[in-house]
């Protein structure tokens, strides 16, 4: 009876699918609509949906891009089989369908984000079709290097659900950085394509028109010469992340640490850090507590909906029923936790502070230009690295032990 | 006996996994045309079109002026929220700036209306005319901010030209700079009196947002452009933009804040239809055209 009453629900409630398939960005869809006051011309948007799968095929069976010899290095096609597809081995034992053992749970078989998991979840899991990562060596607005998206898998993201994959073997981990290389590629050419139909095709134009093949060669080349344009292009700025890693000054071995943290802390409350103003008087995290992340504005605020308004409530359902999830305020990290999402180490902390985080609130900090004289305004490499010895010593300072914690000397209770 | 509990159970399981929660659809492809597409990409390499349409040089250059403006009620400008520590600094009169969605200045114009060339044209004397626009082209621009106001709302560059970000207020600000395509993003702070002088980068194809995390009622927008054939809208909805290049066909484009590309306007008494805010436009050389422009106050709600 029980069997059959799983097996019932099962079958009716038609919640699952056993194919993998990638899901459109109807969230985007809409958000674009909502601009466009009108809705886009079905007839594009499976347009759309037939560049993508010829670009980059299925998640049982993806495809490198082809679109000339500059990004040809970037992703190998045996690295995405190897993710792609169902959990297996093949028969030397090597494990295939990488990407969802360990990652559409939360992630997504499309990398939307939106695995079964994910609106349990604080923060919500990474949405990679904006092509936008926050833990990265490169500046503001560039894409994350090979090795950032390595050291993200490997040591995964303190205080949020993402796991280490650090027992995982070197060609598995590779595997899975192309992967989400290949998911977010794949999400920023289908945003830019829905984009086009939304703003620049007139709304009988066809994205490409398949029906013209034959009969009108040229139209149809020039369409899909545009469509390839666009892939490459944003092939491109990944290969181009590589050499982008902003370069990291010695840090300096101070002669008089106590000074070092006394510096920094007259510039994390000083004009020009200014890191009170977020990160709060205490640094609890609690001076501004109620933006939103990139991946929230881009269908709320950007659009002219505030989440923070109880009328949007309606507008907001709109998109839910879409596929986005509740939106969530973004707050700044509490600096007296010792918990640094990003990576703990100086390192991390000097390309947080000096390129901001991609995706958030968070700005980066001005620098004096370099060779510039002791009056230019903005931080130098030493000023930077004297708020890095602050910040990185505020969890252990007074304020930040609750007393229970203290050790209790026999000298302190004489 | 048996029904009750298992009728219950399959309640509570339809219950448990719910379908709440909702998923996009998955693509709809047609095999038929992907193959279409597979086949003509594998197969496609001489067939680089050099398609390139080689335009005539324009036979002079002309003014193009005009004046925007709206019909019907406009909608109410509502307070801006304006909250936390920073309110005695950022507004010590006490009272909230309203909101800029939509500006409507005196005999109904409508502010902030942008209006730029959207066809892709040389970087040369026969297109710029120089006297005109050769001793800004490295110009530099302030845009600046007080009493946590963009001063500028709309905010157009030329991508030769040097972007000021200023700040003539006591509080910080940082100033976010989120282009879809083409400029170069920005996001850093802008210490109290201070400013960052900054280039654009490249040329975006549409208006993109300018904001404050820190006072997020703060918001602007901005346009980098290659060519200096664009205008913003003044408070009584005109704008002007000298010296454009005439005898040739030319793409403009209309765009504001809360309508969007503007798509349904009366223009010089005629309704038109402007396809995503696009307008074709012949000049001819030394005969100045002017574009009285009416829009519907629906679209502005």
């Amino acid at each position: 009876m029980l069997i059959l009453a799983i097996a019932a629900s099962a079958s009716t409630n038609g919640c699952s699918t056993n194919e993998a398939e990638f899901r459109q960005n109807l969230v985007y869809v809409k958000a674009q609509e909502k601009t466009l006051k009108s809705e886009i011309n079905p007839r594009q948007l499976q347009d759309v949906d037939n560049v993508l799968v010829a670009f980059f095929g299925t998640p049982d069976d993806p495809r490198v891009p082809q679109v000339g010899d500059e990004t040809a290095d970037l992703l190998s096609q045996s690295r995405l089989e190897m993710a792609a597809g169902a959990v297996s081995s093949n028969e030397q034992g090597k494990p295939q369908g990488l990407y969802r053992e360990h990652c559409a749970h939360c992630h997504g078989v499309t990398g939307d984000g939106a695995g079964p998991t994910a609106e349990f979840l604080n923060p919500y899991p990474r949405d990679y079709r904006m092509g936008v990562f926050k833990f990265k060596s490169t500046p503001k607005g560039e894409k994350p290097t090979h090795e950032d998206l390595r050291q993200i898998l490997v040591n995964g993201i303190p205080g949020t659900a993402m796991p280490s994959f650090k027992l995982l073997p070197e060609d598995e981990l590779e595997s899975l950085i192309q992967y989400v290389q290949y998911l977010a590629i794949r999400g920023e050419v289908e945003r830019a394509l829905i984009y086009e139909c939304a703003n620049e095709l007139d709304r009988d134009d066809r994205l490409v028109d398949f029906d013209a093949a034959e009969t009108d060669r040229e139209t149809y080349n020039e369409q899909v010469e545009y469509v390839t344009s666009i892939v490459a292009d944003t092939m491109q700025r990944w290969v181009d992340a590589e050499s982008k890693a902003v370069p990291v000054p010695a840090r300096p071995e101070p002669a008089d640490l106590a000074a070092s943290i006394a510096h920094g802390r007259e510039l994390f409350y000083g004009p020009i850090a200014n890191c009170v103003k977020c990160h709060g008087d205490s640094a609890l995290g609690d001076g501004q507590k109620n933006d939103f992340d990139d991946w929230t504005k881009d269908w709320t605020v950007k659009i002219g909906i505030d989440p923070n308004k109880a009328e949007s409530g309606e507008e907001i359902e709109h998109f839910i029923a879409a596929g986005a999830f509740e939106p969530r305020n973004i707050h700044p990290r509490n600096l007296r936790q010792g918990v640094y999402r990003g990576g703990r180490r100086p390192l991390d902390l000097y390309w947080r502070v000096k390129n901001g985080i991609d995706g958030t609130p968070m700005p980066g900090v001005l620098m004096k230009p370099e060779g510039a004289g002791p009056d230019a305004q903005g931080l130098s490499p030493a000023d930077l690295w004297d708020l890095i010895n602050y910040v990185r010593q505020l969890p252990y300072e007074e304020l930040s032990e609750t007393g229970l914690r203290k050790p209790n000397f026999q000298r302190d209770r004489l | 006996m048996k029904v009750v509990p298992s009728l219950f159970m399959v309640l509570a399981l339809a219950g448990l996994c719910g379908c709440k929660r909702t998923l996009a659809p998955p693509l709809n492809a047609e095999p038929e045309n992907v193959d279409i597409l597979l086949t003509s990409l594998e197969s496609d390499s001489g067939e680089t079109a050099a398609t390139e349409t080689v335009q005539k040089d324009p036979t002079g250059f002309a003014d193009l002026t005009g004046v925007f403006k709206i019909a019907g009620a406009a909608p109410p400008r509502a307070p801006l929220p304006v909250s936390g520590s920073d309110v005695p600094l950022c507004i010590p009169s006490g009272k909230a700036p309203l909101d800029e969605a939509v500006v409507v200045g005196p005999s109904d114009g409508l502010a902030n209306v942008l209006i730029y060339l959207n066809t892709d044209i040389p970087d040369d004397p026969k297109w710029i005319h120089q006297d005109t626009y050769a001793a800004s082209r490295d110009a530099t621009l302030e845009f600046d901010q007080r009493n946590c106001m963009f001063l500028t709302h709309v905010f157009a560059i030329r991508t030769s030209q040097t972007m000021k970000i200023m700040n003539s207020d006591t509080v910080a600000h940082n100033t976010n700079i989120s282009p879809r395509k083409g400029a170069s993003p920005f996001n850093e702070t802008i210490p109290v009196g201070g400013y960052v002088a900054r280039k654009p980068g490249g040329e975006s194809p549409d208006p993109f947002p300018v904001t404050c995390s820190i006072h997020p009622w703060m918001k602007a927008y901005m346009i980098t452009r290659g060519n200096p054939y664009f205008a913003v809208t003044a408070e009584d909805g005109s704008f002007a933009i000298p010296k454009v290049p005439a005898g040739v066909k030319l793409e403009f484009r209309a765009w504001q804040e809360k309508a969007g590309f503007l798509q349904e306007l009366t223009v010089n008494g005629q309704a038109e239809k402007w396809s995503k805010g696009r307008k074709e436009i012949t000049l001819t050389p030394d005969t100045p055209l002017k574009l009285d422009v009416v829009v519907n106050a629906s679209l502005l709600q």
